[in-house]
């Protein structure tokens, strides 16, 4: 019932300038904290820190088994466990649907993700894993029909248009393809995948011209992707320009036969218990996920640890498991988790700030500001490493004034 | 009472419900007209799910009581699980299709007794078969994998030529309903494990060389494969690559092997099914080679026997993303009315099959998605495959034979089944075909591991039926019994300057402003022959309008206002 009082909404522009005013105002705070905090422990010295992997209880943590089916079954176990445990969670039904996808039992899946969806109708990974089994199973309009459900519902996960235009590819409607791609690439406009995809709607739909210009842009992000000089090799094929088809067939030959060496090296290094070993991973990491989303962070911690012994060094788990020990104050191993990421791949500026904030809490600051440098050299430009330099120009002075 | 009749075809029907299905089953290929009728009596439009195309599985009528064996002992080598083709010729030339099929062998580990064989069976007529592998002295006792059929002494009476694992094996013909082996080491290829077999002139000379693929350098000390905790079929990566052979026929009842003079030797992959067509036009007959895991190879004849690989330049290595497949079986023929020949071939699980158009520009798109062929074929693996005119449409429709390598999985991975149904594909108006396996009949229900088929007209009704090699079992022979009230012409030819098989030479019929094309084969499908009587739906005309005969050889015919037979036998001019 109406109480009389209707309050005047604020204008849209009202809004946006109060909520820059709070952004800016709490990252003002933060840099200043970091200033004072970093001068005050610029000198101070540390410890060595302990290796998360190695320490005893994380040992125990490994999961016994003795063959791949062993694995595999204690794996199932573990995900049963989950939905026993959350038996009103969609992703607790949604992570079994994926380890029954992930092991070809798809009539489970689909079980699953429909018991998923029927808890929450929003729940995206269930409807995107419907789509998915649909379209590998030719039910192309299904996929087409729970894409557009997923895109009504989300506008930023770049699966879902993608999907949707590969099934509209695959049922023959390219011309559907073209427009849901060309939306598409008004947002992502560097997403290979889609303009590959539009490159192929256009010369399905015989626009070759169109198919052309869509991959030689793609061409200029990617220049050594060979499914693109395969597209613009077919389509001077079907141009009638056998020496410019020629041309990016050589191109595409030369990335293929390398392609065609991994393939092999891939199919003779295969071993069953590894194919165990990386979906059980996969299926720990995603109990691991539901335990988070319910608060249950020990569990949390132990799953995505599991996971990470079975498969060690997948970035999006070592990032998982840090945020998970940061958030349980564990600030030392989260450090530890940081640098294995840092390892792999020194060029993720992302976790030489994450490095720097976490050094900077258990008072190491020379790491950190080596991090927050390093961070900076790598991305002068980006946003982030621009208040990190300012932060570090102002521990500079400040450094500076205490001496003085 | 009162009689309704089909305004179309004028079959009686006794009540309207009858009528209306009569007419949608007789119809679908007229869309307006049932979409129209749907409309009109306010039922679902089912245009596009109906199909006059119908078979039944006569298997255990026909006396054909061969059971193929795949060697196999329980340790899985992948030999075993590639195996078999099958053949269709009529060896004694008394107008009946006699069959020709392909068995294993003990491989280490096995004993089976007694020992394998090859079986060919005689047509008696009325799909009844009587076996004649003895008598006829076919019953090859190598490990055989694939199989062509030609004259290749142009005697008149068709060879076989065997590709094993193991040495390859040309048996002749005699003429008198026995064959003799073609002694020769020439012939036997080595010791490899083969994969299809062609037989084509490349150079023009009037007789028939042989391409010979091949697929794996095989050992038994290659180490299993795991999967789940069992001994399973590993891929072809894990093996070296073999290269084919091609051999010349010297016309004087000897071969040469001049794999490394034409250039053959040049490129190597994992063979499997082949085809030799002449892909553009040009007169000579050029060698497609669908190979396992890797890129296709377009061997382009030069006329003279010398042949460059251009299969990435044609767009026939891959498909259409580029990617390599696990390219199977392959048939050619003209599906779009086009008076060009297309490529079709099967693939294995994880893949859609593959459609690939010819453009008459010397390139091919695949064309898989538009016209729908890939539908519900992502997880099947498939082997054997035929384009032909089921239904007398006028338009060449796909058959696809399935069955997994995978004999120990089915319940642990539900994307495998060892045992599974074959697929029919009706063609609509050369624009795109329809998956209508379900609605095709009991025959398309059994579920064997199927490996080689073939498609071509057993009982001579003017329909194409089909028989399908199941490994591990009894074959599969279906009658096509399509509710189909098109007629239908065979033509066979005769070479007399050209080969005697007339390899090569094409047939273009023109029937109410449509022509259809095909092409002499032989060797095709998956690692397997057939279609040496060249089959033309004639839809609803009443006459053929005119005949063109292009024979190798290069001599052109041409023939109108053709009055309606069933068969009719062309002989080149000298």
């Amino acid at each position: 019932m109406a109480t009389g009082m209707v309050r005047k909404p604020r204008s849209a522009t009202a809004q946006s300038a109060v909520l820059v005013a709070s952004v800016l105002s709490l990252v003002a705070v933060l840099c200043i904290w970091l200033v004072l905090r970093l001068t005050m422990l610029q000198n101070s010295r540390h410890s060595p820190l302990p290796s998360y992997f190695d320490s005893p209880s994380v040992v125990s943590w490994k999961v016994p088994y003795q063959s791949p089916d062993d694995l595999l079954s204690l794996t199932e176990q573990k995900v049963d466990e989950v939905v026993r445990e959350f038996p009103n969670s969609a992703a607790a039904f949604s992570a079994r649907g994926k380890y029954h996808y992930l092991i070809s039992k798809k009539n489970a899946a689909k079980a699953d993700w429909q018991r998923a969806i029927e808890l929450d109708a929003s729940w995206e990974d269930g409807i995107l894993g419907l789509a998915e089994l649909a379209f590998e199973e030719g039910r192309y309009e299904e996929a087409i029909d729970l894409c557009l459900q997923l895109r009504t519902r989300s506008q930023d996960d770049p699966r879902v248009p993608l999907l949707l235009a590969d099934a509209y590819l695959s049922n023959g409607q390219a011309q559907e393809a073209m427009l849901t791609l060309q939306q598409h690439i008004t947002k992502e406009t560097t997403s290979l995948q889609a303009l590959e995809l539009l490159g192929q709607a256009h010369a399905a739909l015989g626009q070759l011209e169109e198919a052309q210009a869509v991959y030689e842009k793609a061409l200029q992000f990617a220049p050594d992707n060979k499914e693109i000089l395969y597209g613009l090799g077919q389509v001077y094929g079907r141009l009638g320009d056998r020496e410019k088809s020629r041309q990016y067939m050589d191109q595409f030959r030369q990335r293929a036969v390398s392609k065609a060496a991994e393939n092999v090296s891939k199919a003779k290094g295969f071993t069953d218990i590894e194919h165990a070993k990386h979906i059980a991973a996969q299926t720990f990491f995603d109990c691991a996920l539901v335990y988070k989303m319910h608060g249950n962070w020990p569990n949390a911690e132990k799953l995505v640890a599991q996971s990470l012994l079975l498969v060690p060094d997948v970035a999006v788990r070592l990032y998982e498991l840090q945020r998970i020990l940061h958030q349980t104050g564990k600030i030392a191993e989260a450090i530890d988790i940081g640098q294995r990421i840092v390892s792999l791949d020194p060029e993720d500026v992302n976790q030489w700030l994450v490095l720097g904030g976490l050094y900077a809490e258990i008072e190491m600051a020379e790491e950190s500001l080596q991090a927050f440098r390093r961070a900076v050299a790598l991305a002068p430009d980006d946003p982030r490493c621009k208040r990190a330099r300012a932060i570090l120009r102002s521990i500079n002075e400040g450094a500076g004034a205490l001496v003085q | 009472m009162m009689v309704h009749c089909c305004p179309y075809c004028r079959w009686p029907q006794r009540q309207l419900a009858l009528v209306l299905r009569h007419f949608l089953t007789c119809f679908p290929k007229r869309p307006m007209q049932a979409f129209g009728l749907a409309v009109l009596l306010g039922l679902p439009c089912s245009y596009g799910q109906q199909t006059r195309i119908w078979f039944e599985d006569i298997s255990d009528a026909t006396g054909i009581d061969f059971v193929h064996c795949d060697g196999s002992s329980g340790d899985h080598y992948l030999v075993e699980a590639v195996a078999s083709g099958l053949a269709s010729l009529d060896y004694d030339r008394d107008g009946l299709i006699d069959l020709y099929f392909l068995n294993g062998a003990n491989l280490r580990g096995s004993h089976y007794d007694p020992p394998p064989t090859n079986a060919m069976y005689r047509n008696l007529g009325q799909f009844t078969f009587q076996s004649i592998g003895d008598i006829a002295r076919t019953a090859d006792a190598g490990f055989g994998l694939g199989v062509a059929v030609g004259d290749v002494d142009n005697d008149g009476f068709d060879d076989i030529y065997l590709n094993n694992f193991g040495a390859n094996r040309l048996l002749h013909n005699n003429g008198d309903g026995t064959y003799s082996p073609w002694e020769s080491d020439v012939i036997a290829c080595g010791e490899k494990v083969g994969g299809g077999v062609v037989m084509f002139d490349m150079e023009g000379d009037g007789d028939l060389d042989i391409y010979v693929a091949n697929y794996i350098q095989f050992t038994y000390d290659s180490p299993a494969s795991e999967f789940r905790g069992r001994v399973v079929y590993g891929g072809p990566l894990l093996y070296p690559k073999e290269k084919d052979d091609l051999l010349r026929n010297n016309g004087d009842g000897s071969f040469t092997n001049v794999s490394s003079s034409s250039g053959i030797a040049d490129a190597a992959e994992w063979g499997m099914g082949v085809i030799a067509f002449d892909y553009d036009a040009d007169g000579d007959t050029d060698v497609f080679v669908a190979n396992d895991s890797t890129k296709n190879f377009l061997w382009e004849n030069d006329g003279h026997g010398r042949f460059t690989e251009i299969g990435l330049l044609t767009g026939l290595a891959f498909d259409h993303r580029g990617t390599p497949q696990g390219s199977m079986g392959i048939d050619v023929a003209d599906v779009n009315g086009d008076g060009l020949l297309d490529i079709f071939q099967t693939t294995y699980t994880k893949q859609l099959v593959t459609l690939y158009e010819n453009l008459g520009n010397g390139f091919f798109e695949d064309a898989t998605l538009r016209w729908g062929v890939g539908k519900g074929t992502y997880y099947l693996v498939n082997w054997g495959t035929a384009l032909a005119d089921f239904d007398n449409d006028g338009d060449k429709d796909l058959f696809i034979a399935n069955g997994h390598i995978h004999d120990n999985l089915d319940d642990v991975d539900e994307t495998v089944s060892y045992r599974i149904a074959n697929q029919v594909f009706d063609n609509i108006d050369g624009r795109f075909m329809i998956d209508v396996s379900a609605r095709a009949g009991p025959g398309m229900r059994v579920l064997e591991s199927s490996r080689g088929m073939l498609a071509d007209d057993l009982n001579n009704d003017g329909l194409i039926d089909v028989v399908i090699l199941n490994s591990r079992g009894r074959p599969t022979v279906l009658a096509n019994r399509s509710r189909t009230p098109y007629r239908s012409i065979q033509v066979e030819l005769v070479g007399t300057v050209s080969n005697r098989s007339a390899a090569g030479s094409r047939v273009e019929i023109e029937v109410a402003g449509k022509k259809q094309l095909l092409e002499m084969h032989c060797g095709k499908g998956y690692q397997s022959h057939f279609g040496s009587r060249l089959h033309f739906g004639l839809n609803a005309a009443e006459q053929i309008d005119a005949f063109r005969v292009w024979w190798h050889a290069g001599s052109k015919e041409e023939f109108r206002s053709v009055p309606m037979r069933e068969t009719i036998i062309f002989i080149e001019p000298q």
